[in-house]
């Protein structure tokens, strides 16, 4: 739902944008799991897919050490 | 039938010796989940998925774990091969030294040899995909608490590339979901109409 905010944001306020994924799944049914499809639009040069793993920029998510992040909240942080 | 390119996936050119981050780097070799279990669980659930979409996501992504294999045995060999026995001692490489040397073995971290025990084969296709999605996120995880433990660039470099693969096959797995999903839910009720010949069979008795 937050990640369809951003989405909103960045592809309708500019219909001619490629949006690089489905943004609403139908006919969902419950105890199933629903990853949203991907479409083609911009790719990376082939140097760039190289070093980011990937030659999707929506796919790209680097990993930033943020370990502590995973810990349990304590009641006065909550 | 494989072709088999002798080049590596990523290039990995490391520098510095580190023998002790080699006995944890091996665990995505052969540890529970490390890159020969993942090849070996996509290709052998292979043979029982359905749609051609879904086969062949199974059929290109344990291709790839297989170079995956070729790039972490390649990394722990370099990291070995100029440690000297005091170094490896030091680092605390010492068990795996007794028992392999400054060879490559498929092992957990924690020394637990590979077995087929860490993967799965149930048959069905979307059990099948839903421990394929869950393996690529167990492996992400894995490619993290490396990067945890180290600083070289050298070594880096390819552990951020196998993990950014990692999130780029769950989508993948994913979308193969999706279809093998709408596939089952399908219906399967086909009316044949009756033959005329049989129409006047009826109508003759």
């Amino acid at each position: 739902m937050i990640n369809n905010r951003r989405l909103d944001e960045m592809y309708y306020s500019n219909p001619e944008a490629c949006i690089p994924q489905e943004l609403v799944i139908e006919n969902v049914r419950l105890a199933a799991a629903y990853v949203p499809y991907q479409f083609m639009c911009e790719v990376f040069s082939p140097i760039e897919s190289l070093a980011a793993g990937t030659a999707f920029p929506e796919l790209f998510s680097p990993y930033n050490r943020k370990d502590n992040e995973n810990r349990p909240c304590r009641l006065s942080e909550c | 039938m494989w072709s088999y390119d002798k080049i590596l996936q990523y290039p990995i050119k490391i520098k510095t010796p580190n023998p002790g981050l080699a006995t944890k780097i091996i665990s995505q070799y052969g540890g529970p989940d490390g890159e020969l279990a993942a090849s070996l669980r996509y290709l052998s659930q292979r043979f029982s998925m359905v749609t051609p979409e879904a086969i062949a996501t199974l059929n290109d992504i344990g291709t790839e774990e297989l170079a995956h294999l070729e790039m972490i045995g390649t990394m722990v060999h370099q990291l070995m091969k100029n440690a000297t026995v005091e170094e490896i001692e030091s680092s605390g490489a010492g068990a795996y030294y007794t028992d392999h040397g400054r060879g490559v073995y498929p092992q957990a971290a924690s020394g637990t040899p590979f077995t087929a025990a860490f993967l799965q084969v149930k048959g069905d296709p979307i059990v099948d995909l839903t421990e394929d999605l869950a393996a690529e996120q167990k492996a992400r995880g894995t490619y993290e608490w490396l990067i945890n433990q180290t600083d070289d660039p050298d070594v880096l470099e390819p552990l951020k590339f196998l993990r950014e693969r990692e999130v780029v096959h769950y989508q993948r797995f994913g979308e193969a979901l999706r279809k093998v999903q709408d596939y089952l839910q399908e219906p399967r009720l086909f009316i044949m109409p009756k033959p005329d010949f049989l129409r006047s069979n009826e109508l003759n008795r």
